[in-house]
């Protein structure tokens, strides 16, 4: 008898990551009987916000694995060396470097799933304002239009009628 | 995070008891009874921005970043942290306000037990859109402004940012949020810091936070005008003094302090030499609940993107994205060798920050900027302004440790 992970897909509307967590439960199997992780690469695409990220791996001793520390911003991979040495030298005796971007990943989860994230997104087949058209894109953060572009304070700021209202209000202003 | 009126003033507040385990003493309604165990965490939920700031630690500007968190990524994110029983989730970007979702996200922290609060620039806040944020179950929006408005508009990029965000300020107080200021200290503004307090009290503002600059994103482009230890110093002391002054007046405003520890020390030096040595005990004792600064413990960051931060500075390392495992997973990973010896930084802390006698309330002060100044994550804070005899112990210290209750620590 051994104890193996079963991550098979299961059914069920559960929240995203709860439904994540519920389909890696412990399963008592016969040797041979384990079944092989169904992992999607769903989660790939840009890692950074501001730049070049790049995955830093690190080895304390001769002997020891790689280990997988995290990620550094930086624009090549000696300015990531750079960083990570910075940030683990006192402890490493090997650091590797691999960019963020050009590592595909795969995962028996994700973080919203795509089966249940527009269950998760609340109403994403609920129309807006009468529209027959989803108010939701889930796979996209959504931002108002006024704002995108070359916003400024006097397009995004508060309406004229809501500013008078202030002065009015505060008399002084 | 200190609050110099909570400290100084004996001001009550909703934070007492997460920020100084005193819940006990406040007659005001709690965030919560117990000690903070899990981080407050700040998510940048978009890298796009109105403005142009030159010291945003987020680097934010008119376009957002690819691939940001969906809003289904967004509400499983909340769904983890709730899990992971983090107290607060501070909204912050860029300028989240552009995101069309930021209602229905703030609606499911508030319903998963993890308080919603926002940080903005408030230039895009009017009432109908505060009212909306008030009833999704927003807590509190702190709108920076950084300087009466010549000044303010020079620093946010854009002329009138300074008016649009009182208006923001005043839409917020018009539907019953609660709101306050946030302002990032510098050469460039301190000397309108007390004509700021002024004016957004006589909006019915009643709660000033002050940040130390740190050095991420556009900050390190500008750690030329962050202010000499000597300016920190008065900068604070006037804070101080502002504070009492205030409370004198019977205006209850409450002060906080963000992003340099040197300030708990100070404060007790402070205390003991305008307030006398009890009450500088009594701070002490606070200060040590406190925990100092809280880079990579209190305090938590997940970028437009999912990647988690040490604090919302620290932009350049991430130990982890959300996309990946959870955040519990991330934060809870000792294995990780800085995020461990963050956590036991004591043991690592080199140069004057080693011995210095307020270590245990200070933990060394910015590690972002020790990292910038010295490439070491562990060498001293180069913004700490206390003098030689404060960090030995000579000064207030002495006296607290030497006092009737000399078992201060």
């Amino acid at each position: 008898m051994v104890y193996a992970f079963d991550v098979r897909t299961c059914s069920g509307a559960f929240r995203a990551r709860e439904n994540a967590r519920n389909r890696v439960r412990w399963v008592v199997r016969t040797p041979g009987m384990v079944e092989k992780t169904d992992r999607t690469g769903g989660s790939n695409g840009a890692r950074s916000a501001d730049g070049r990220r790049f995955e830093v791996f690190v080895r304390e001793e001769e002997a020891d694995l790689l280990r997988h520390v995290g990620t550094v911003a930086a624009p090549t991979p000696d300015a990531a060396h750079e960083e990570a040495s910075k940030l683990f030298a006192w402890y490493a005796r090997d650091v590797w470097v691999c960019p963020a971007d050009e590592t595909h990943r795969y995962s028996a989860e994700s973080l919203a799933d795509e089966e249940t994230s527009g269950e998760e997104s609340g109403d994403a087949d609920t129309p807006a304002s009468g529209s027959d058209e989803p108010a939701i894109d889930s796979d996209e953060s959504r931002v108002y239009e006024e704002t995108e572009g070359t916003p400024t304070v006097s397009c995004g700021g508060a309406p004229a009628a809501d500013a008078a209202g202030a002065d009015d209000a505060e008399g002084s202003r | 995070m200190i609050s110099v009126s909570k400290l100084l003033c004996g001001l009550d507040a909703e934070s007492d008891g997460l920020r100084y385990d005193a819940a006990d003493g406040s007659e005001k309604p709690q965030i919560t009874d117990d000690k903070q165990e899990r981080p407050v965490v700040v998510w940048n939920t978009t890298k796009r921005c109105n403005l142009y700031c030159e010291h945003c630690y987020a680097a934010a500007d008119q376009e957002g970043a690819p691939n940001e968190l969906s809003t289904a990524e967004g509400k499983a994110l909340i769904d983890d942290l709730a899990e992971f029983g983090v107290p607060v989730l501070l909204f912050s970007g860029g300028e989240p306000l552009v995101r069309e979702d930021l209602p229905e996200l703030v609606a499911h922290a508030a319903e998963g037990g993890v308080r919603p609060v926002l940080s903005t620039n408030g230039t895009l806040l009017t009432r109908e859109r505060a009212r909306e944020l008030k009833a999704a179950g927003l807590k509190y929006a702190g709108v920076s402004v950084d300087g009466l408005p010549e000044r303010n508009d020079r620093i946010r990029g854009e002329e009138g940012a300074f008016d649009a965000a009182v208006r923001g300020i005043e839409a917020c107080l018009d539907v019953g949020l609660k709101t306050g200021l946030r302002y990032t200290i510098t050469e460039h503004n301190v000397d309108d810091l007390a004509g700021v307090v002024d004016l957004l009290v006589d909006v019915g503002v009643d709660r000033f936070c002050f940040y130390h600059l740190d050095y991420g994103g556009r900050g390190a482009d500008i750690s030329d005008v962050d202010l000499s230890p000597e300016a920190t110093r008065k900068a604070v002391t006037d804070l101080c003094d502002l504070t009492r002054e205030y409370h004198d007046a019977g205006e209850e405003i409450e002060t906080l302090l963000v992003g340099n520890y040197a300030d708990a020390g100070h404060l007790v030096e402070y205390a003991d030499r305008e307030m006398g040595t009890d009450r500088a005990r009594l701070i002490y004792q606070y200060l040590q609940r406190n925990g100092g600064d809280p880079t990579g413990e209190r305090v938590a960051d997940v970028d437009p993107v999912g990647n988690v931060h040490l604090t919302q500075f620290w932009q350049g390392y991430s130990p982890g994205n959300v996309r990946d495992r959870s955040f519990g997973a991330i934060w809870a990973d000792e294995s990780n060798p800085l995020l461990g010896a963050l956590r036991e930084r004591e043991e690592h802390l080199s140069g004057k920050c080693a011995d210095c006698a307020y270590k245990n309330v200070c933990r060394g002060g910015s590690r972002l900027r020790a990292l910038a100044a010295h490439d070491d994550p562990f060498a001293p804070d180069p913004k700490c302004y206390l003098t030689e005899a404060e960090r030995d112990g000579d000064a207030a210290l002495s006296r607290i440790r030497g006092g009737s209750a000399a078992n201060a620590d």
